[in-house]
């Protein structure tokens, strides 16, 4: 009934057995360096089917992006532009986020046209993605719970509005362990223009799972990891030196008591001391090529949302397992054509470039890459003064993926001709999370989590995975 | 070599290894007659209840396995369960089925049955297959505890349930922990601090029988104690200084975290304690304490007041309510019932709804962008009177008046800007004159015992013509302080547009005082109370840069309500030396001498002050006038609603009769009449598990069917027992757990220990558990010295990284604290929900924005690289190395004194050796250092602050 932590028991049998006289000896300690401590071993015994994608990049749009402008032409829209929106659209649900009283129905001023062998439509606004079209998988039906943000993003990530449970990355960490023991699991990076959204902890948070699962994010200013660097006059030399000495305590300390969990804070300092290493030279992009920093279009060291597309890259070439990018500044209510331009210039290009670079090294065939926002964006403007946007719209709206077994050019599932509703092959973000640990090779209904005497999964007790849109 | 020797010796270990493999196991497993609760329970709940349990909405064939009538039922000629007879129990033969439309539990559901599970069931039907209630559902009686242990080994009753369970498994508890560890262990555990070297000296030298005895009670007399326990408890309470959601705002709840701490302090009893909180408000006659103490259910995530749907957003706050009193209290995953009756516990979704309909009628909606609900205005109880500052106060004063004397001579107010003198309440004749419209000063000699009376007005705001105004308790408005003085200055007369000033004095004693107000105009206002300014007003609003010329005659001792005539605010008593200059005064250019007895006194003041100031919103409960109908939400939905239901508790702990409560104070009462089944247990558990790292029951908030079964029932049963028999004194039950032997037992893991019993399921020895968040950084303070041990207060900001919250965006800004807030215990750090502070965050801290009885504690390089490199554990370690070069003189001494301040004990011989080593080593590398000692000494401390040793509780 109790979960204890999976490698406990594991570790004391070890501990005990590699004990000599001089405290932990080589051989236990060898084998608890190599002991999955950072994100553990994965609480999965095997994948329950063979995995399509070993690691997942998700590039959240936050504040939603809107699918109308975007990837879902309306031609009707654009007809009846400027007319009051069908009560019909309306009768079963919550009125908007923001506009109030009887708004008008707005068209897309972008030209939308297909793209590549496969025909997928995508409007001007994102020119380089229309370059990479092929590889994408774009979902129009995509529905969610909520058209508020932050529960909007939560639910986006754990499946609950209140953001009280753990998050995909932390499903994963938990459930799949991790390929890199030098850098944690499930890593986030921000990027974008602030618009009052806050990041939250819950975002990345691990609920009941064990907090080694939590999402840790890099930081934009300073070391990207909290406390990494020594403090001044402390070379890691003399780091090593004072390591050593705990080691040699924490050993003794062991041979008197026996506690496994000492074991365990033995290797997790050494692990301490790997990271200090590990993680400055993976922020280092001084050995990416000119060639590379050019196709992003990113800057070695100032940040940006493109120089996270090309860190996602080097995380997941880490075996990484689960990065998030945070890209704000989505949310135009009332001046779209300023603000989804302005996203798309910074966005479009790293995007299209993250898509190429993982396929020509090889990774995109098993990195699934996802991307969307909590929420679309309404087929109806708000207005404010000479400019106008578009308010939160949760019914139906797009996301894409890429790579990592989806089927690549299709175009999936339909709004109504007023891009409100889902309509045809409906995906609720419950199904996304199905469909997303399916391609990792799990069961969203068997990888669970007894906490307070129910067994929880990422999927509550909703979801199926949507297999049309595997390969 | 080398490898050959380390091989050899796992080898011999494992052959060990392998024969106590053999042995252990019988030893601890030895049969027991089988219980259901304990055996059969846990794996019909499981595997079964699901969809054979109390939900009759997903019951499959209407059979349910939950109770004896559904298991036994015999329908179409089949029968589930019959006792004694395996062939006619259907259940055994779909258990077994290799059919895989027939076997259960379906292979659909992921959840078959092992081999083992399935003998522990063929047994029980063999032998009769009895059921039994939920244990935790059946009123705990007091057992007797077991006589059939060594009475040596006994300190107090509860070891005789732990040893008797020991005996019969034929395993010997631990011997008693050295004595340095334990004063370390009690130390830790009942105050969050470690003992001084010098607590530690003396106890290693009283050897008076009771003395340990008698350190658990100095112990538990402190603040420090209290502080520690309400750190737990406000886990549980969810508190913390922001509402949560996005927006994620302030709100000044902290005056309850005091209530917490002063109520544990003083040992209130347990039921008060949960009356209190639950609804002091409806107490009759409630004090301000007791409305206070609900601030426990506005700790619920509050959203702002445009986040739409508004309504659903009040509905979480409810269900919060009700999900938390059920951890609490009960705990009970009340939760699953919100969309549907329990599955697993007979908690009905309507039961549900009966308990949200108790927590229905507080307003708890946001306002705007702002705090929503009812508030009150809290003065916090002065502090503890300390006689030292008194004196010092005193000293103090005299020394000033000696100061003054010895001035040439007094600086006389002069007249220069000098507008007006009067002796006496008087009214101007004329209204043009006195208009003064800059700087302005009043100055004043008063006596009086009135808490409202005004000293000079030129103000009428009700009858719209604003200008200046001084005097005592601000015209009575509601945000003012009745008894100290006041200011009001407006740069309108029509609307208000200027400050409010508040003084932190009380002023009202019947003595005579000179007071005065110096307006800088655009700039400042200062009050100033016998020579010395009031360095603590409060100040609200923004100076103008002029006053209003209103059409009111100047009043001396007087003010207007809405009239032309001075018809309010009279001043009784002596009022006299009034004057009123058109300049900024300044009283301030006295002699260095009197600037620092001023300044000695001012910080006095402040140090008197942390413990009494008035705190104008403090969120509390309030009941609405006419209540809320309460509905069932279908599936939980807001917008659905089913039938209408009354207020009540949970039919299952319900006595047969008894009428249910009605409202919150009702169901608080019927709570802790003690004939609740859960709500003592509950408590004890958790206590239990604040020492042992785990409770008897280790799910401490699931005591359902699906939670683990009590580790000891008898012991749980003895313990809630002897709870409610106290009085509920939480003192009591916690001085009886750290006063037993099997507290005090030694921590060592043997490999019987290891073999037999991995998890401690029996106690044979002492858990060592890694410390809190909070008492992880505390101890570094301590230990160097930097901790500031002050009780209470609002919230302190010691230093996080740099743009921690602009980088995520998060409202607000982080404006560390200065000077000895910096150092305060962890427990008083600012607690944001959605941004904790990462040092809290990282060592797994929970951010509260949910109740938590358990944290989870993980041990990650991450959490290495804070208390080797986070600034507080860098800066703790240089104080550290400071204190051991200040207080001892050689190597030797120092290194003596180090690992007393840091571990309670001395450095054994082989440790000498190798700190010295280190320390020679580090002699060379930092030779070229500016400090090469401090340096040396400081990589030392760094590393004694992370050893395994300093951060486990042992």
């Amino acid at each position: 009934m109790i979960h204890d932590s999976p490698s406990s028991a594991d570790l004391t049998r070890r501990a005990f057995l590699g004990r000599s006289a001089g405290g932990l000896g080589s051989v236990a300690l060898a084998s608890l360096l190599n002991e999955k401590l950072m994100a553990g071993q994965g609480s999965l015994p095997g994948l329950h089917h063979a995995a399509k994608a070993k690691r997942v990049i998700f590039l959240f749009m936050a504040g939603g992006p809107s699918h109308i402008d975007l990837f879902d032409p309306k031609p009707k829209l654009n007809e009846l532009d400027g007319k009051a929106i069908p009560q019909a659209l309306l009768k079963d649900h919550q009125q908007f986020a923001l506009i109030r009283g009887k708004p008008k129905l707005k068209g897309s001023p972008y030209s939308f046209r297909p793209h590549g062998q496969s025909g997928t439509v995508i409007s001007e606004l994102l020119p380089h993605l229309s370059k990479v079209a092929d590889e994408l998988t774009v979902i129009r039906s995509m529905h969610t719970d909520t058209n508020v943000h932050d529960p909007g993003v939560n639910f986006m990530n754990c499946g609950t509005l209140l953001g009280d449970r753990p998050t995909l990355g932390s499903w994963m960490s938990y459930g799949l362990g991790s390929d890199n023991e030098d850098l944690p699991a499930y890593t986030v990076l921000t990027s974008g223009v602030s618009d009052g959204q806050p990041l939250l902890q819950s975002f990345w948070g691990n609920g009941f799972l064990d907090s080694r699962h939590a999402g840790v994010p890099f930081r934009n200013s300073g070391a990207p990891v909290l406390h990494l660097e020594n403090p001044k006059n402390v070379t890691n030399k003399d780091r090593r030196r004072e390591l050593d000495l705990i080691r040699w305590m924490n050993n003794r300390q062991h041979d008197t008591l026996g506690d496994p969990e000492i074991a365990n804070r033995i290797a997790s300092y050494e692990l301490a001391f790997r990271m200090q290493a590990s993680v400055p030279q993976l922020a280092d992009l001084n050995k990416e090529s000119e060639k590379t920093m050019e196709l992003y279009g990113a800057d070695r060291v100032k940040p940006s949302f493109a120089r996270n597309c090309l860190m996602a890259r080097r995380l997941v070439e880490r075996g990484v397992r689960f990065v998030q990018l945070y890209d704000r500044g989505w949310d135009s209510h009332t001046d779209i054509d300023r603000e989804h331009k302005r996203q798309c210039s910074a966005g479009d290009r790293p995007v299209a470039a993250l898509i190429a670079d993982l396929k020509q090294r090889g990774l995109l065939e098993d990195t699934l890459v996802v991307w969307g926002g909590e929420f679309g964006r309404t087929p109806v403007a708000q207005v404010m003064g000479k400019t106008w946007g578009r308010d939160h719209h949760p019914h139906g709206f797009t996301m894409w993926m890429a790579g990592g077994g989806m089927k690549p050019g299709l175009t999936y599932g339909a709004t109504d001709e007023f891009g409100y509703h889902a309509t045809e092959n409906k995906v609720h973000v419950h199904d996304l999370h199905a469909t997303i640990l399916h391609q990792l090779g799990i069961d969203h209904k068997r990888l669970t989590f007894r906490s307070q005497g129910r067994d929880f999964r990422l999927t509550d007790v909703h979801g199926k995975v949507v297999t049309e849109v595997l390969v | 070599m080398l490898r050959e020797i380390s091989f050899c010796s796992a080898a011999c270990i494992l052959a060990l290894a392998a024969v106590l493999l053999l042995l252990a196991p019988g030893a601890w497993a030895a049969p027991e007659r089988l219980e259901f609760n304990r055996d059969i329970r846990p794996i019909l709940s499981d595997k079964c209840f699901a969809c054979h349990g109390f939900d009759a909405k997903t019951r499959e064939a209407g059979l349910r396995l939950d109770t004896v009538d559904g298991a036994y039922a015999l329908k179409d000629g089949v029968q589930a369960i019959k006792p004694r007879d395996l062939d006619h129990s259907e259940l055994w033969h779909r258990i077994t089925s290799t059919d895989p439309d027939d076997v259960m539990p379906p292979p659909e559901n992921n959840k078959s049955l092992t081999d083992e599970e399935k003998k522990l069931l063929k047994r029980w039907i063999e032998g009769g297959a009895e059921y039994q209630p939920h244990w935790a559902f059946v009123l705990p009686r007091k057992p007797t505890p077991p006589a059939d242990v060594p009475p040596a080994s006994v300190r107090n009753p509860l070891d005789r349930f732990i040893l008797s369970r020991l005996a019969k498994k034929g395993v010997e508890p631990s011997p008693e922990a050295g004595r340095a560890t334990l004063i370390r262990r009690v130390t830790l555990d009942l105050t969050g601090l470690p003992p001084t070297p010098a607590e530690v000296s003396n106890f290693l030298r009283d050897d008076e029988p009771g003395s340990y005895e008698r350190l658990v009670d100095r112990l538990m007399s402190t603040r420090d104690y209290a502080e520690r326990r309400a750190q737990d408890w406000l886990d549980l309470a969810r508190y913390a200084d922001t509402r949560g959601f996005a927006d994620d705002k302030m709100r000044e709840i902290w005056p309850y975290r005091d209530w917490v701490v002063r109520s544990l302090h003083h040992n209130m009893p347990f039921d008060q304690f949960t009356v209190e909180q639950l609804a002091g408000d409806m107490l009759p006659g409630a004090t301000d304490e007791q409305r206070l103490a609900t601030g426990f259910h506005r700790n619920a995530p509050q959203a702002r007041g445009m986040t739409y749907p508004v309504e659903e957003y009040r509905l979480k706050g409810v269900t919060d309510r009700v999900n938390t009193t059920g951890k609490v209290w009960f705990g009970l995953t009340m939760e699953c019932a919100e969309c549907h009756d329990h599955k697993f516990d007979p908690i009905s979704q309507r039961d549900y709804y009966s308990l949200f309909a108790i927590f229905n009628n507080v307003e708890h909606s946001g306002k705007g962008h702002g705090q929503g609900g009812p508030t009150m205005t809290y003065r916090t109880p002065p502090a503890d009177p300390d006689p030292k500052l008194d004196d010092e106060r005193v000293r103090l004063e005299a020394e000033l008046v000696a100061a003054r004397k010895r001035l040439p001579r007094p600086k006389p107010l002069g007249a220069e800007g000098l507008l007006g003198k009067w002796d006496a309440p008087h009214l101007v004749a004329n209204a043009g004159e006195f208009c003064v419209t800059g700087n302005l000063t009043i100055t004043a000699t008063i006596r009086t015992k009135q808490a409202v009376a005004n000293i000079m007005s030129k103000n009428d705001w009700r009858g719209k013509q604003r200008s200046y105004v001084f005097g005592i308790g601000g015209e009575g408005e509601k945000e003012a302080a009745p008894g100290h003085l006041s200011f009001w200055v407006s740069s309108r007369t029509e609307t208000f547009a200027g400050v409010t000033v508040y003084g932190s004095k009380q002023i009202n004693d019947g003595q005579a005082h000179e007071v005065a107000v110096v307006f800088e105009a655009g700039k400042s206002v200062r009050l100033f109370v016998d020579g010395i300014e009031d360095t603590a007003v409060r100040v609200i609003g923004k100076v103008p840069k002029t006053i209003a010329v209103s059409a009111r005659r100047l009043a001396i001792g007087a003010g207007y309500r809405a009239s032309t005539e001075p018809n309010a605010y009279h001043f009784d008593g002596s009022l006299t030396n009034v004057r009123l200059y058109d300049r900024a005064l300044d009283f301030g250019e006295e002699s260095e001498e009197i600037r620092q007895l001023q300044a000695a006194l001012r910080k006095l003041d402040q140090e008197q002050l942390l413990g009494s100031q008035e705190v104008p919103a403090v969120p509390v409960m309030k009941e609405r006038s006419e209540p809320r109908e309460t509905f069932i939400h279908l599936r939980g939905s807001f917008l659905s609603r089913g039938d209408k239901v009354s207020p009540g508790a949970p039919e299952v702990l319900l006595p047969a009769g008894e009428v249910p409560p009605k409202n919150r104070l009702e169901f608080a009462r019927w709570l802790v009449d003690g004939k609740n089944p859960l709500v003592a247990r509950v408590v004890v558990n958790r206590f239990w598990q604040s020492y042992f790292g785990h409770g008897l029951v280790r799910t401490p908030d699931d005591f359902g069917s699906q939670g683990a079964p009590p580790t000891h029932p008898d012991l749980l049963d003895w313990l809630a027992a002897e709870f409610v028999d106290s009085g509920w004194d939480m003192k009591h039950i916690n001085r009886l757990i750290v006063t037993s032997a099997t507290y005090r037992q030694s921590a060592r893991i043997t490999s019987i220990h290891r073999e037999g019993d991995p998890k401690n399921l029996q106690l044979a020895r002492m858990p060592r558990v890694r410390l809190p968040a909070e008492q992880i950084r505390d101890q570094a303070l301590a230990i160097s010295g930097l901790l500031k041990p002050s009780v209470g207060g609002p919230s302190v900001f010691p230093p996080q990284p740099e743009r921690y919250w602009e980088d995520r965006d998060l409202p607000g800004k982080w404006k560390a604290s200065r000077g000895d807030d910096r150092y305060r215990k962890s427990f008083y750090t600012y607690w944001r929900r959605m941004a904790l502070h990462p040092t809290m965050e990282l060592l797994d801290a929970p951010a509260r924005a949910v109740c938590v009885a358990k944290r989870t504690t993980a041990n990650l390089p991450t959490q290495a690289l804070v208390t080797l490199n986070a600034p507080v554990f860098v800066k703790s370690a240089e104080h550290l190395a400071r204190r051991i070069l200040t207080e001892a003189q050689d190597d030797e001494a120092r290194l003596g004194l180090a690992f007393r301040l840091t571990l309670g004990r001395q450095p054994e011989v082989a440790e000498r050796t190798k700190f010295q080593d280190f320390i020679d080593a580090q002699i060379i590398r930092y030779e070229q250092s500016a400090t090469p000692e401090l340096s040396v000494w400081q990589s030392l401390a760094t590393v004694l602050l992370n050893l395994d040793e300093t951060i486990t509780r042992p």
